[in-house]
């Protein structure tokens, strides 16, 4: 692996098609470029092989690379090889400034506290369901007493976002999700703390979101539509793969949630088609296809999909886990290259987006020619991305990492460790920063840097996203051979290149 | 089981770094290099039909059969293959057609939510909205109305701007003897990161005495200078440390001699930042200073970028906003948006966005007669002259010279 940190360059990406079409990848143009095979065959073989045979041929000799092709072919296909190098198409080079996972300082926090328009309270611990994956069951180590959030805490904390101040930064809005345990437990929590901010900041727009098992949304559906909640509901997919969601008395909890989004989807059927969501837990019982079939079919929709965490698994039932619950991440990636529907829509979408053209934040970063492209990793940084106040009042990054607290709401002041995170940020990163500037991923990586734990033990980072030349090589490759696929399935081209953002919706 | 009798193909491809235009009215069309700034323009209409195949179907390749090949088109393939604008492969085992990513913008959130859910309830809360507004032109003269109620709205509703870049207060037509103006511009700079003030030199005869006011609140100053005789006393009399202050000096002109006197007066008082705005209604004059010629055109090299975003919407114009005195708020002088004492800021930037033929989206493609034109790719966006006299072809290019 040291080889590997010592060549900044990258070598060329490129490749020829199931369909026998050639083609290379720049990553400065951003986009890919139909080549010829004889161009092919130069930056594979090599410039000065293509010379070689070139002259062999011009002087009537046999030559084994450029067999078939013609002196002119050649002789063109070297020109514009020096065309493609001269003007950047063809670079080996890397800018490190753009290829590096970015420092923080003190400041940076500042400003994104100062920014944050996003937070996630978890209103209580308690939940209605007994589902066998849950992360307070006996496959995880955590020790959750089944407490709920205080009305003081997550005002104290919701008020030191909202009174935060640094440099000149205004604030027009927030967006506030309601997590649980089930957060419908706790309705006249959330409709006090609602009541309080909207009577206090008359000036903030708020928005809300909740995440919620179904269970309850019957009798609180017109509190949630009164105030335009984003709503987002688990579900695994139909009966038998929803079949881990069980009661505490056993009983399965589909019939319940179906019957209960049914009533939604029939009574508003545009709050339905706008406002809410899927998410589905990834199992051993499940698979891409059907998940996303079930919610296609039934509710036209396309679900998220998630994996169950890894992260503090109880040693005595971890075999049991992998065995009979746990599926890995590449098997979601093998089932999205098996499945030509909307799934691919959607992974060619963040592909296209992330690897194709000029992708920017907002239209008025358009005139900014110092912001070309942004990248996903960012949102690891403390509160950049919807920071979890937990119901014991510790403060998480997000809901996804929940072992390394930031902060602490205590008697109604907010306690924030800045130089605790700052450190832990900076050294997590530097380290990635080996990988990630020889990734052949790079742009299109959401790896969580936090989910390199693994590397505090064996001093080795995991990534999954992770790609080496011969992995970038396959994974554009699989990209473009997906659109070529897809070339005669008009539908799915249109829902790719229409639906572009249809998937920022929930960011 | 593969169809192998449609494995010969011949495939004709534009490379993704070049833009095609068309003229439908003379069967033109232009494809403009990139990455070399150089262009090909085609009048024949095969070539024609041939490039709009290539870009209707969404892929820049398009399918060629042996027998296709005449001069024309051999000549057009040269051409092409000579300037790196395209190629042609001849792939005997392709088995599908190959794919060429259009040249494409991708934008998130703002523009794209809005237009999707131009008709959904409550859209005007929608904080995306408030990021659309870049620069704010509020334009004080002597009609302001000392009515703090105002000042107020005008305050809070600017500071809702998220990603607002620069304020720009615009001072003319008034005496700034008054204290009250001054704190009102202290406050106005308090309020906002980014600011900078414009001012009609020749019509706030104590300008000088406020300079330093200007300087100590870091003022980026910019200063309009119509034709008078006064405008020689008056830089004479500023030091040169303060001229170099003032980052711009717009010189107001309406002929041949006012341009000649002030190129003159920049000369003279080593004034290298400095711009000239047409005013007056000479139209001859305006068209005849602006005129650009085809050569000028094609010799601005230009990048995939600018090329597109002039074709979303116009550079001159789009996230702009002019507030004037009673809260009226205007895109262009003649483009009324909306009143603040009326209406929210969400509101009247969604007019921005939604009303026919808003500024912030006028572009080439919407007008006559440079929709018909095929250099309308890399025409600059309309500007506020073209506006005002309802003209928009200050070029050598009249498309309807057939």
């Amino acid at each position: 692996m040291q080889v590997l940190f010592n060549n900044m360059k990258r070598k060329i990406i490129c490749f020829k098609t199931n369909s026998n079409n050639y083609y290379l990848y720049s990553f400065r143009k951003r986009t890919y470029f139909l080549i010829t095979p004889t161009l092919y065959k130069i930056i594979t073989y090599g410039i000065n092989v293509a010379k070689k045979e070139l002259l062999e041929k011009q002087n009537g000799l046999s030559v084994s690379v450029f067999d078939v092709e013609t002196v002119e072919d050649i002789e063109y296909a070297l020109v514009k090889y020096n065309f493609f190098v001269d003007n950047g198409v063809i670079s080996e080079s890397v800018d490190f400034n753009i290829l590096k996972n970015p420092d923080i300082t003190k400041e940076i926090v500042f400003e994104e506290i100062a920014q944050c328009e996003n937070i996630v309270l978890e209103v209580t611990q308690k939940c209605n369901l007994n589902c066998t994956y849950c992360i307070n069951g006996k496959y995880y180590n955590n020790i959750s007493d089944r407490r709920s959030l205080s009305f003081e805490t997550a005002i104290t904390f919701i008020d030191f976002i909202l009174s935060f101040n640094y440099k000149q930064y205004k604030r027009n809005n927030l967006t506030i999700g309601f997590y649980g345990g089930e957060p419908l437990l706790e309705i006249d929590l959330i409709k006090k703390i609602i009541t309080y901010i909207e009577d206090k900041y008359s000036s903030i727009a708020f928005k809300y979101k909740i995440t919620t098992n179904g269970t309850l949304l019957k009798q609180n559906i017109d509190f949630l539509i009164k105030n335009k909640f984003k709503i987002t509901i688990s579900l695994d997919g139909d009966k038998n793969h929803n079949i881990y969601r069980k009661f505490k008395n056993g009983k399965e909890s589909y019939n319940i949630v179906v019957s209960n989004i049914d009533y939604l989807k029939n009574k508003y059927p545009n709050y339905f088609g706008h406002n809410l969501v899927f998410q589905s837990v990834y199992h051993k019982k499940s698979s891409i296809e059907s998940i996303y079939s079930f919610f296609k079919n039934r509710y036209n929709k396309i679900p998220g999909v998630s994996i169950l965490s890894e992260f503090g698994l109880n040693e005595y039932n971890k075999d049991f886990f992998y065995k009979n619950l746990f599926k890995a991440f590449e098997n979601k990636h093998n089932d999205y290259d098996n499945h030509l529907s909307s799934i691919n829509a959607y992974f060619l979408n963040r592909f296209i987006k992330n690897n194709i053209g000029i992708y920017y934040k907002n239209s008025n970063c358009i005139e900014d020619k110092n912001v070309p492209y942004m990248r996903i990793l960012c949102s690891c940084i403390p509160f950049k991305n919807e920071p979890f106040l937990r119901a014991d009042g510790t403060i998480h990054r997000c809901t996804e990492i929940d072992t390394l607290p930031i902060g602490r709401v205590c008697d109604q002041t907010v306690n924030i460790d800045y130089d605790n995170i700052l450190t832990e940020f900076n050294r997590f990163t530097e380290k990635l920063n080996m990988y990630c500037q020889v990734c052949y991923n790079f742009f299109n990586c959401d790896f969580c840097i936090y989910r390199a734990s693994p590397f505090e033990n064996t001093k080795k980072v995991i990534c999954d996203e992770f790609k080496n030349y011969s992995g970038g090589t396959k994974f554009y490759k699989d990209c473009i051979q997906k659109i070529e696929d897809s070339l005669s399935h008009k539908e799915l081209l249109t829902d790719i290149f229409y639906n572009l953002f249809l998937y920022d919706e929930f960011e | 089981m593969m169809n192998l009798n449609n494995c010969n193909k011949i495939y004709l491809y534009i490379e993704p770094y070049c833009c095609i235009g068309f003229s439908e009215v003379k069967s033109e069309v232009l494809i403009y290099n990139t990455i070399t700034g150089k262009s090909l323009l085609f009048n024949d209409d095969f070539i024609f039909g041939l490039c709009k195949q290539i870009t209707e179907n969404g892929t820049n390749v398009t399918i060629l059969h042996e027998n296709q090949f005449n001069e024309i088109l051999s000549k057009f393939v040269n051409s092409l293959r000579n300037g790196f604008f395209g190629d042609i492969i001849y792939s005997p085992d392709s088995l599908s057609s190959p794919f060429i990513f259009s040249p494409n913008l991708y934008l998130n959130k703002d523009l794209y939510s809005i237009y999707k859910n131009k008709f959904q309830e409550g859209l005007v809360n929608n904080i995306t909205l408030l990021k659309s507004v870049r620069y704010v032109d509020v334009v004080i003269d002597n009609n302001f109305s000392i009515n703090y109620d105002n000042l107020n709205i005008l305050i809070s509703e600017v500071e809702k701007l998220a990603f607002l870049k620069g304020l720009n207060i615009i001072l003319s037509e008034f005496n700034l003897d008054s204290k009250f103006y001054c704190d009102l511009i202290v406050m106005l700079s308090n309020k906002i990161k980014f600011k900078s003030i414009t001012v009609d030199l020749n019509l706030i005869p104590n300008f000088r005495s406020i300079l330093n006011l200007f300087i100590k609140n870091n003022f980026l100053i910019k200063c309009n200078l119509y034709f008078s005789n006064k405008n020689e006393e008056f830089l004479k009399s500023i030091d040169e440390g303060v001229l170099n202050k003032i980052y711009n000096y717009v010189f107001h002109i309406e002929n041949i001699e006012q341009y000649n006197y002030f190129n003159n007066l920049a000369i003279k008082y080593n004034i290298s930042q400095f711009s000239f705005r047409f005013i007056g209604n000479d139209l001859a004059f305006v068209k005849n200073t602006l005129f650009f010629h085809r050569h000028e055109l094609l010799a601005t090299k230009q990048s995939i970028s600018d090329v597109i975003k002039k074709s979303i919407f116009n550079v001159n114009y789009k996230g702009k906003l002019i507030i004037s005195n009673d809260l009226s708020c205007y895109i262009t002088p003649n483009f009324y948006v909306g009143n603040l004492k009326n209406d929210k800021i969400e509101t009247i930037i969604y007019n921005s966005f939604f009303y026919d033929n808003s500024p912030w989206f006028l572009t080439r493609k919407q007008v006559e007669p440079c929709k018909d034109c095929a250099f309308n790719i890399l025409c600059p966006s309309i500007t506020e002259y073209e506006l005002k006299y309802n003209c928009f072809n200050f070029c050598d290019y009249n498309v309807n010279n057939l």
